[in-house]
């Protein structure tokens, strides 16, 4: 059925933070980290040192090694789309969240349609046999 | 030519046949007869195809080597016995702008959306497109037979036109009755219709042997003939419209002009599907069954495979006829063109198993694994009464990862606390825990777990596995609603723990590197490393022996339980279930919420109004506690004794041969060779002896193990 | 005639507009509204009464159910209300004359886990206990009774047993409607269609009558047996009800061979299935999580139920749905029925039944009356509206998601 290669997932280690928005709008994230915002209060950041946000002393900053992620193509999110997303996919660059294949899942959408899609390490195998 | 195989003979069939144009192409009807409208409007052309019955052959391409059969005559078709099924490919797509039906209404239609710039998605079914129904969204199911597809659209126009009405008069369930549109795809495929009549309203019934040879009319005359068409108009084909009314579509064309009904049905079968009767319609009305919905309820009308397409137009001119007032369609549902439940299903997940970072530990090990709250769990590793002497008697590791962890904190995170739960919380002290229970309005208990102090503003809470998932929402929902400042991770998928217990678990420490002076003692906490992982270490006991819950990332699961499985060997350690640790749990009196509690078990009711404070000034439940406080209570759990064996859980609690309540927990305790129980009485008075399971029960304090406490604080 | 219309009986409806005064008034002539008025004029020869219906008869819940008879529950004091309640539709057609296709099936309820087979176990010890015939069967004797399930569950729903219900039955929910009905209306009720109530007459606190486009009527009570929109009803007279409203819907195939024996229902995945006597294969689940009235459908509950068949009954897969349908029920916050007295003088209700209405309209009607005529009806008292208050609420969930 699928058309392309299934997502090859691997587990992510990062940093949690929840702190209030304006600090996460302003924090200065380190060099070559990849921030994923997952909600205005809630940021995922992958591949760095552990940040700091100067603006809020109540943060909440705290390894996570909770997610699984794969790297996929345009052409992989169109399919995975078209087949396992019954929502409609905005535009990247953004994070969408909701079920894909009946897995709770993130898809932190670019602009030129590639993604990184997210899924919680506990479910991980349920969305590999699904999508696979 | 290839072929296909009908009713067990070989019929040669021409590219773009559908299977009922290779039937009629080979002399015959494609199932057992009734008027043809080649339309997948009416269901007489239906056949059992590879297997699947009651498929429309007119919609149906001719594959070759499909195998037809008809449904057995005077009888239903069998559903066939169990077999697998193969998956469905399912598309999810999006469309601007959708047009149904590619007639000249629907070709006009999305010409003119496209003059206007517009993105238009033309639905045809004759190239396949069967539209199973218009749905809020709006989205609209569409079944081909290459798989299924949802859309997700913006505007619907329904250009479906109109289906022609079929004849009701004796003889009318023959072959060889052709709608005048029907005769017409005959013919275009090339088939040769013999000796044709054509007739109108003057129609009065059709003569022959199972197929039409004399149509006889108004006048008396008869004619003979092969094949008759007969052209009695047509009927909006607007089910789409009618099937939801609050979607917003566009009508155009002749599915959204008015038609005229037919004439009053006189005498024959008004609904091939179920083979009913002008004169069965004449009995309810005469019975007093007046209503359309009536008239279609008692008689089965309209109830049969084409859902009242053949025969509503009949239908309401009867009932027009009898009352003087023409009554509106009935109800239009979902399907308007059948899918099979395996396509209805595609795509579709029931639900999500969670797995914990220690599933392969336990699989390796041997373990039972079962679901609980969403998440595989080990029942069992063989053998729980041994297990449970590894908790009492030495050391044992449990995989209680499931359990919800929660990290809080803000500045107004104590004041946040004190309102969601009815314990105190301001004066635990950094360092320290606390055991909780949270409350819903109603004051009824929602959930237990505890509270870890790490810091002036911040807070670990647990939930048990069975109320993570609600949890955050809980949490959140509140603290929104109160405007608190509370920045809340929920962090139960982010961490693994490992309970490790039994009056061996200090010494597992200690050779797992904890010195003695570092490890916490009862009820406190610290963030220590174990067997050289970092690991938030809370001092709390389930099992009602010393017990240290390490919480680490779940990238480290494996190794620690390794090396705790492995440091741990030389005292025997095994690991422990569910099974062991419901007992183990059950003679210490700690309830399970949800096993042991009800929907409305109140701390009172459960004996836990202990761990609510109802000084404090506001927590949730504290007003509904305080007005139920007063009211007669006859409801309470209880634990008791019996002798072994231990009755089934759910076995009834009878006072003076009364039912009083239920067995909510129930386990033969190794340790003191007889039954423990907790169970529901809701009578009072409350004895003190009861029937279980026909013997006898008495009530007993909880805990029934160690009512001190000591051994969890060793 | 074919045997469906032969068996009919008469609808003896009464001439004329309704009387400006009846001793009592029903608003709602589904199942419970025309028992109730049934059972009145049989049982307690109170025959001055009126049934008010905005639409057809049965054309509520009534007429859009699964048509399933039990009485296994999971507290006391409704395995004794649905018990009896059973019994009556076993005799049901002995007495009113009227043929409602009553076939006893058994209902099997799957487990799947540890944790619903303590539920169903639990289940089946308190029926014994309270007279209702539910065994706690092995995997074995399901497959024995249904030969069509898969006990693997596609590998992912393992079955561990089940509680068997042997006198589950079906019967045909609308020819129970027109029972009644014309029971009612032989015995003198009136009984009006297309007759809305638009409000209720009020004389201080007491409900004295209602409104009504063919004018007001008075009556001594006046009884709710509204199905989906109680809480508007109950509004008029100032009485505040712990009740939701939710789409419940279900399907049905094509006709098929009858060979699909009994009821079967799953804790774990909500759902359940059954052939009908015209041979439909008749599928439902849970209500929908949010409140609604409306009764749409949608093929997410279309989808989500057939995949959870098809696992457990793969011949399913490939038998075609012809036609969906949606009841809107009210649901209480135990998920019991709530019967009786309101608080109000003169008005009494009948709702809260959720997705178990129909298997109770005989007991519920017969006690019902019973506490009009006679002021006590002791199987119906533990569900009062009351009860909430008095913190006694009959809690039993496990019974209730669906069905």
């Amino acid at each position: 059925m699928p058309a392309c290669e299934p997502p090859r997932f691997e587990g992510l280690v990062g940093w949690r933070i929840i702190a209030d928005r304006s600090a996460l709008d302003t924090a200065p994230w380190p060099a070559g980290s990849h921030v994923v915002r997952i909600s205005p209060d809630d940021a995922f950041v992958i591949g760095a040192a552990e940040p700091g946000v100067p603006g809020d002393e109540h943060a909440i900053v705290t390894p996570e090694l909770g997610f699984a992620g794969a790297a996929v193509s345009a052409e992989q999110v169109a399919d995975i789309a078209l087949h396992h997303i019954e929502w409609k996919l905005p535009a990247g660059p953004c994070v969408a969240q909701g079920q894909i294949a009946g897995v709770p899942s993130k898809l932190v959408l670019h602009a030129d349609g590639s993604a990184l899609l997210l899924v919680a390490c506990a479910a991980r195998h349920e969305l590999e046999d699904r999508l696979g | 030519m290839s072929r296909v195989v009908y009713d067990g003979t070989p019929i040669e069939c021409e590219p773009g046949d559908s299977l009922a144009i290779a039937a009629l192409r080979a002399g015959q009807h494609p199932a057992r007869g009734g008027t043809l409208c080649l339309a997948g409007d009416c269901g007489n052309c239906s056949a059992i195809v590879d297997g699947t019955p009651w498929v429309r052959t007119c919609q149906t391409e001719a594959r070759p080597g499909a195998v037809v059969q008809r449904h057995p005559n005077g009888s239903h078709p069998s559903p066939g016995g169990p077999e697998h099924h193969t998956q469905v490919t399912v598309r999810h797509r999006s469309a601007d702008h959708v047009v149904i039906g590619n007639g000249d209404s629907g070709a006009a239609a999305a010409a003119a959306l496209r003059s206007e710039g517009h993105d238009v998605l033309v639905l045809d079914e004759a190239a396949g497109d069967e539209v199973v129904g218009v749905f809020d969204g709006p989205s609209i199911i569409v079944r081909r037979n290459d798989g299924i597809e949802h859309f997700h659209v913006h505007h619907i126009t329904l250009a479906t036109g109109a289906a022609e009405v079929h004849p009701v008069c004796p003889g009318n369930l023959m072959a060889g009755i052709f709608t005048p549109k029907a005769a017409a795809k005959v013919r275009a495929a090339g088939v040769d219709l013999g000796n044709v009549v054509t007739v109108g309203a003057e129609l009065k019934a059709f003569h022959g042997e199972g197929r039409v040879s004399e149509v006889e009319l108004a006048d008396g005359s008869r004619v003979s003939c092969d094949n008759v068409i007969v052209n009695l108009g047509s009927a909006p084909r607007d089910v789409l419209a009618r099937m939801a009314p609050l979607v917003p579509v566009q009508i155009v064309g002749p599915a959204a002009e008015a038609h005229a009904l037919p004439a009053a049905p006189q005498e024959g079968v008004l609904c091939p599907c179920g083979k009913i009767t002008v004169e069965d319609l004449d009995g309810v009305w005469n019975k007093g069954f007046h209503d359309l919905e009536l008239v279609k309820r008692s008689s089965l009308c309209g109830t049969g495979t084409c859902q009242g397409a053949v025969c509503m137009p009949h239908l309401r001119s009867f009932v027009a006829d009898r009352s003087g007032v023409e009554p509106k369609p009935f109800t239009a549902r979902p399907a308007a063109r059948q899918v099979s439940m395996a396509e209805a299903a595609a795509g579709y997940h029931i639900d999500t198993f969670r797995r914990t970072p220690l599933h392969g530990e336990h699989t390796k090990l041997g373990a039972t694994l079962d679901k609980f709250g969403g998440w595989f769990r080990p029942w069992n590793y063989g053998d729980a009464v041994s297990e449970y002497w590894a908790v009492r008697e030495g050391v044992s590791l449990g995989d209680v990862s499931t359990l919800g962890k929660m990290m809080v904190s803000g500045p107004d995170v104590v004041e946040a606390l004190e309102r969601l739960y009815p314990n105190h919380v301001h004066d635990i002290k950094v360092g320290r825990s606390r055991y909780v229970i949270n409350l819903n309005e109603r004051g009824h208990v929602l959930d237990d777990g505890m509270i870890c102090r790490e810091g002036d503003t911040r807070f670990l809470l647990t939930f048990t596995s069975g109320g993570a998932s609600t949890a955050e929402m809980w949490v959140r929902d509140w603290v929104e609603t109160w405007g608190l400042k509370v920045h809340v991770l929920d962090r139960t998928v982010s961490h693994g723990a490992i309970n490790v217990t039994g009056p061996l678990a200090g010494e597992l420490l200690r050779r797992a590197g904890v010195n003695d002076d570092d490890r916490p003692k009862f009820l406190q906490h610290r963030h220590i490393d174990v067997a050289g992982i970092p690991c938030h270490v809370m001092r709390l006991s389930f099992t009602g022996e010393a017990s240290f819950e390490l919480h680490h990332q779940i990238d480290q699961s494996v190794e620690l339980w390794q090396a705790l499985m492995e440091l741990g060997a030389p005292l025997g350690i095994k690991p422990h279930g569910l099974q062991a640790l419901f007992g183990l749990r059950l003679e210490k009196g700690h309830v399970i919420v949800g096993q042991d509690t009800e929907l409305d078990s109140t701390p009172r009711r459960i004996n836990m109004d202990w761990a609510v404070k109802l000084e404090k000034d506001a927590f949730v439940g504290r007003d509904a506690l305080i007005r139920t406080a007063s009211l007669p209570d006859e409801r309470r759990l209880f634990g008791f004794t019996m002798d072994g064996p231990a009755p089934l859980e759910g076995s009834v609690i009878r006072v003076n041969g009364d039912v009083v309540g239920h067995v909510t927990s129930s386990w033969d305790s190794p340790m003191y060779g007889h039954a423990v129980l907790m169970g529901w009485q809701k009578r009072l008075p409350h004895a003190d002896v009861v029937e279980i399971d026909g013997r006898e029960a008495r009530v007993s304090a909880v805990p029934f193990y160690d009512k001190e406490g000591a051994r969890a604080r060793m | 005639m074919n045997e469906f219309v032969e068996t009919l009986l008469d609808l003896p409806w009464q001439v004329g507009d309704p009387k400006p005064a009846y001793d009592v008034v029903i608003i709602g002539a589904g199942g419970h509204g025309l028992s109730t008025a049934y059972y009145l004029a049989t049982r307690h020869g109170i025959t001055n009464v009126c049934v008010l219906d905005s639409n057809f008869i049965g054309s509520g819940n009534s007429g859009r159910n699964t048509t399933i008879i039990r009485s296994n529950y999971g507290i006391p004091e409704s395995v004794a209300f649905y018990q009896h309640s059973l019994e009556m539709y076993q005799q049901l057609e002995a007495e009113t004359g009227c043929w409602i296709m009553h076939s006893q099936k058994g209902q099997i309820w799957l487990a799947h886990s540890v944790s619903t087979a303590r539920t169903e176990q639990t289940r089946a010890l308190m029926n014994q206990a309270m007279g209702a015939k539910t065994d706690y069967i092995g995997p074995d004797e399901i497959k024995r009774l249904c030969p069509q399930i898969d006990l693997s569950g596609g590998g992912r729903y393992p079955v561990h047993g089940a509680s068997y219900h042997h006198e589950g039955a079906t019967a045909r929910h609308d020819r129970v409607v027109w029972a009644y009905a014309q029971g009612a209306l032989r015995a003198g009720v009136h009984v009006y269609q297309h007759t809305p109530v638009t409000g209720l007459l009020m004389d201080g606190d007491r409900v004295t009558g209602v409104q009504t486009p063919k004018g007001n009527i008075s009556a001594g009570t006046v009884i709710s047996a509204v199905g989906g929109n109680v809480t508007t009803v109950s509004n008029w007279a100032g009485v505040r009800l712990p009740i939701r409203t939710h789409a419940l819907q279900a399907f049905v195939t094509n006709a098929h061979a009858q060979e699909f024996d009994p009821i079967i229902s799953s804790n774990d995945l909500v759902f359940y299935v059954s052939q009908t006597p015209r041979g439909q294969m008749l599928i439902g689940a849970e209500y929908d999580r949010f409140a609604s009235y409306r009764q749409a459908t949608s093929f997410a509950y279309l989808q989500a139920c057939s995949k959870k068949s098809i696992t457990m009954f793969p011949f399913l897969a490939k038998l075609r749905i012809m036609r969906s349908w949606t009841g809107i029920c009210d649901v209480s916050t135990d998920f019991s029925p709530i019967m009786g007295e309101t608080g109000v003088p003169g008005f009494m209700i009948s709702t809260g039944w959720g997705t178990w209405g129909f298997k109770a309209i005989p007991a519920g009607g017969e006690q019902l009356a019973q506490l009009v005529a006679t002021g006590s009806a002791p199987l119906i008292e533990p569900f009062g509206l009351d009860r909430f208050a008095k913190e006694a609420a009959m809690a039993d969930p496990s019974s209730a998601g669906t069905r």
